[in-house]
């Protein structure tokens, strides 16, 4: 299904999985906090896009949820990473590194 | 992750979706109260922190539609709510659905049967290994007066041997023999074929095996092969008859097989014989007729330019037999259609004309339709709704009603179809008009992009208007020329079509009715025929032992009770076999074709027996018969015509021209008869008669007219027969009525086929002008409304809405004749008899249109002029 906010899905989709590992499972909300915290709020997640892009992630089969419970106890619906999905946060790292350097040398290039 | 496993969860979502709404409002219930408890950390008061949160979170709703759209297959879920809210509109007004169908439906079935015979005839492989592939090698010989004639075994050596472009060909022609030894005697039409003309085409055995090419050498003596008809009806179907013995022509044949029904070759073979085994053969005899394969990559033209090669050294090797004749290769299927090719053409033509008035009807009874909902469109379009939306909304509607009546049509066509074909087509060939799976996908996909186009269309139309309507409910209904220009194209569409077919049609009955009218020139009522070949062992040699023996059987036939005339000729009045032939005094030109006529021999009181009139001079009596009687001759009416036109006939002299070789004599016209016609088709031809002795003809047709039951008369005729010949087998013993209509199916069909198609296409189009009578008159309700209520008399308002039907109807007509005008100076040279500037029909069937489409807008002008203007302006 593309769609035209692709790019913009992409890279929210990338930010989740790294989200993901490096936090271990996470409930919807935390996972907006933390998305927000890590950009030091240069990122004002729009919960709108956040919840379809985690449909869109469990139906490829990159994340996987369950029910669990808060720390403060509230009944929350927790997201992990699966095996899929750490060999998709590998590739999709690798292919933004290079996407990214190959954006930084051509606008050096392009300022000199 | 693959597209399929991603599909997979998108419709079990689909499938879950109650379940899966519920975790999501509990998801989303969660999200706000974890945002609130760290507002709470943060310092505010429980209420505050609630009410931030769900501020801050901004519309659940609209994030749980969001990751819904991601879920779930949104199209399919609009398209299914689309086409539930169509059901159910649609269910509110079943006049409008049920109509709509049907005449969808109608279209649909007669393009399911045009289409059937359009596929099976011109496009569907032909059921042989390399169909496409394979053609027909004719003969044809100008100076000779043939077109379309056989070649010879000479010419199948020479074929064989010196060119490439075939990589095989195949002899075949028809012979008759005598079985005998297995119930009655019988003479049976017979298949002589190269024996590997069935591995050539493809051909399985049911039972047993196919010829070898030992058969051809007579390696294993005499064989047969047995049509799977022969087989049941003589056989009882009895695998075991393979290996058996059966007599034919007096010589034991082995049955080595039994071929299936689907005729190969000739429709009408009863069982096939290998070539070599026929000992009458002279390799010269031009009666055969090849099926040759092209070499890969050759065409039809590079394999003609062979011919023409081969035909030139041919000439040179038998100039008695190849002289001036030119082989040449023709498209199997062309040569197999025959005169199938236009009829089959012009009926799909009619039909695809149907579906389009079908197609036009649906979507001018959705736009009429919508007249009354433009209210509807305008609040939803007010309320926001795109205007793609409200266009998808008439199209899940419209696709309802074609769903709806493709499907019954489809049913339906295929019903009809498969009664056509069982009771107007007994002898198809190798066409079969069932519809496969491609030509089914073919049909279908015709259907629905007519539906689609058509639909799409109005319903645009349909939307612009209720978008105009908002902009401009001040203004009301008056705007929008070119949607009224739209609306009004449809119907002189729908008035032009229908006066198409009727005029069509109504030429092409007119035609058939004349041709019918016209008497066949015979009486073939009553009359049985039986074919009597006398045996070619040496006992009727003489020609004086066969006039004696036709003369007795025949004088002994007419002494039986239920018998009132007897005679005897060949060919019989419905087959014709043709001959060149020169006038005396008009002695051809140098190189001109001669002219040609049919001819037959015939014994004395042939013509008073088939009651074709005798017009001039005399019949034929038992002197002409006698050796050195004066050559003579009784020509038809048509032939007169033709050769002397406006003089007598009678004393002048004819002389045939079988053969260049042969120098036939000049006969002498003694008498002059009625035309009889040999197809309905065409035109009566000229016949020249020969009297039975000049020359004797030992294989005769008995014509037997008779009264009271025919059973009793073949009992006493095999009888008397039988007594004089006793293994004499009796073949053909039919009724002339049932020979005549089972050879002439089409003439009979195809006008009803037409008429049928063209009842319904007129049907069809006057319910679409009824529709845009009504609708034109329902937008015009508050202009009605006013003029009456500024005292226009009601009288007034229907001349109004009557004027514009009329208008319409007029235009329609005259596109329409013009159309049909066109169409029908194609036709004529297919249909004998159709003229195609009868005026009376282009009147009659102006009128009946005219007529019919006024009684359509009846209705609406009625209602117009009862508009009640107070009640109309209040709505307003």
């Amino acid at each position: 299904m593309p769609d035209k906010s692709d790019v913009l899905q992409g890279t929210l989709d990338l930010m989740v999985l790294k989200t993901l590992d490096v936090m271990g499972p996470l409930h919807g909300y935390g996972l907006a906090r933390r998305i927000e915290q890590v950009s030091e709020h240069a990122l004002a997640l729009n919960q709108g896009t956040l919840y379809p892009a985690l449909v869109r992630l469990e139906q490829r089969g990159w994340i996987r949820s369950a029910w669990g419970v808060s720390d403060s106890g509230r009944r929350a619906r927790f997201y992990s990473l699966t095996k899929a999905g750490r060999r998709q946060l590998k590739t999709e790292t690798e292919s933004w590194r290079k996407t990214s350097s190959i954006m930084a040398k051509f606008l050096e290039v392009d300022q000199t | 992750m693959t597209p399929l496993r991603l599909l997979l969860a998108k419709l079990r979502a689909l499938v879950r979706r109650g379940r899966d709404d519920a975790m999501l409002a509990e998801e989303l219930a969660a999200h706000v109260d974890l945002l609130a408890e760290d507002l709470v950390r943060e310092g505010m008061t429980p209420q505050e922190a609630r009410r931030q949160a769900r501020l801050r979170f901004g519309g659940t709703t609209q994030v749980a539609e969001a990751a819904r759209d991601q879920r779930g297959l949104p199209w399919l879920e609009t398209l299914a709510r689309d086409l539930r809210l169509g059901l159910r509109s649609l269910r509110r007004s079943p006049l409008f659905a049920v109509t709509a169908a049907l005449s969808l439906a109608v279209g649909v079935a007669a393009n399911t049967v045009g289409f059937g015979f359009l596929y099976g005839y011109l496009i569907r492989p032909l059921p042989f290994t390399d169909g496409s592939r394979l053609v027909s090698v004719l003969s044809s010989a100008p100076s000779r007066g043939q077109d379309r004639w056989g070649v010879t075994i000479q010419d199948l050596r020479a074929i064989q041997g010196r060119t490439r472009s075939f990589d095989a060909v195949a002899a075949g022609t028809i012979a008759t023999v005598d079985m005998t030894g297995a119930g009655e005697p019988r003479r049976i039409e017979a298949s002589v074929v190269s024996t590997h003309l069935f591995q050539m085409l493809g051909i399985r055995p049911i039972a047993g095996r196919v010829f070898t090419a030992d058969d051809e050498r007579g390696a294993s003596g005499p064989v047969v092969l047995l049509g799977e008809s022969l087989w049941r009806s003589a056989f009882g179907g009895d695998p075991g008859v393979v290996g058996r013995a059966v007599t034919l022509d007096r010589q034991a044949c082995t049955i080595v097989g039994v071929l299936p029904a689907a005729p190969a070759w000739s429709a009408w073979a009863l069982l096939y014989l290998p070539i070599g085994q026929d000992l009458l053969a002279q390799p010269s005899d031009r009666r055969y007729r090849f099926v040759a394969r092209l070499a890969p990559g050759t065409t039809i033209d590079q394999a003609n330019r062979d011919l023409e090669v081969l035909s030139a050294a041919l000439a040179k090797a038998y100039p008695d037999d190849n002289a001036g004749v030119r082989l040449f290769a023709e498209d199997l299927r062309t040569d197999l259609l025959d005169d199938n090719r236009e009829p089959v053409l012009i009926l799909y033509g009619v039909v695809s004309l149907l579906l389009l008035l079908a197609c036009a009807n649906v979507a001018t009874l959705l736009v009429m339709r919508s007249a009354s909902r433009s209210g509807e469109f305008a609040i939803r379009a007010s309320l926001g709704a795109g205007r793609f939306q409200i266009v998808r909304q008439v199209l899940a509607e419209h696709a309802l009603v074609t769903v709806a009546g493709g499907v019954l049509g489809a049913l339906a066509g295929v019903w009809a179809r498969r009664l056509l074909v069982t009771t107007i087509s007994p002898t198809p060939g190798p066409f079969r008009f069932d519809l496969d799976v491609p030509a089914a996908a073919v049909l279908a996909l015709v259907v629905l992009v007519c539906a689609f186009l058509f639909g799409t269309v109005s319903a645009w139309s349909v939307t612009r208007q209720a978008f105009t309507t908002q902009r401009e409910t001040v203004r009301g209904t008056s705007a929008g020329s070119d949607r009224a220009r739209l609306r009004a194209g449809l119907a002189v569409f729908e008035v032009a079509a229908a006066v198409l077919v009727l005029v069509g049609t109504g030429l092409m009955l007119k035609g058939a009715m004349r041709v019918a009218a016209q008497p066949p020139g015979f009486d073939s009522r009553n009359l049985l025929t039986m074919e009597i070949n006398l045996p070619g062992d040496g006992r009727y040699e003489e020609p004086a032992r066969i006039v004696q023996f036709f003369r007795g059987l025949t004088e002994r036939i007419r002494a039986l009770p239920q018998v009132q005339s007897v005679s005897a000729g060949n060919p019989p009045p419905y087959v014709g076999w043709n001959v060149a032939y020169e006038a005396e005094g008009k002695a051809p030109q140098a190189g001109a074709q001669r002219p040609r006529t049919m001819d037959a021999v015939v014994m004395p009181g042939y013509f008073g027996t088939l009651r074709i009139p005798l017009v001039e001079g005399r019949d034929f009596t038992s002197r002409d018969a006698e050796p050195g009687a004066a050559p003579a001759i009784i020509v038809s009416q048509s032939f007169v015509r033709a050769t002397w036109p406006g003089e007598r006939a009678v004393g002048r002299r004819v002389r045939l021209t079988r053969r260049e070789a042969v120098n036939e004599p000049w006969r002498e016209v003694v008498g002059v008869v009625g035309d009889i016609r040999t197809s309905t088709f065409a035109p009566p031809r000229g016949w020249i008669y020969l009297p039975q002795g000049q020359p004797a003809f030992s294989e005769l047709i008995l014509m037997i007219r008779f009264n009271g039951d025919v059973g009793s008369v073949i009992r006493d005729v095999q009888r008397l027969v039988w007594k004089e010949e006793p293994a004499l087998p009796l073949h053909w013993n039919h009724l002339l009525d049932d020979l005549i209509a089972e050879r002439y199916w089409q003439p009979r069909v195809y006008p009803k086929l037409f008429s049928v198609f063209s009842a319904l296409a007129f049907a069809v189009a006057l319910v679409g002008v009824y529709g845009v009578v009504a609708y034109a008159s329902a937008r015009r309700t508050r202009e009605f409304g006013i003029r009456l209520a500024i005292g226009s008399p009601p009288s007034h308002v229907w001349q109004l809405v009557a004027r514009q039907g009329l208008r319409l109807a007029v235009a329609g007509t005259a596109i329409g004749m013009m159309a049909a005008f066109g169409m029908m100076r194609l036709a004529s040279t297919v249909f004998f008899g159709v003229s195609p500037t009868d005026l009376r029909v282009y009147a009659s069937c102006g009128t009946l249109a005219v007529i019919a489409v006024l009684v359509a807008s009846a209705g609406p002008a009625f209602r117009a002029a009862r508009i009640d203007p107070v009640t109309v302006l209040r709505c307003e």
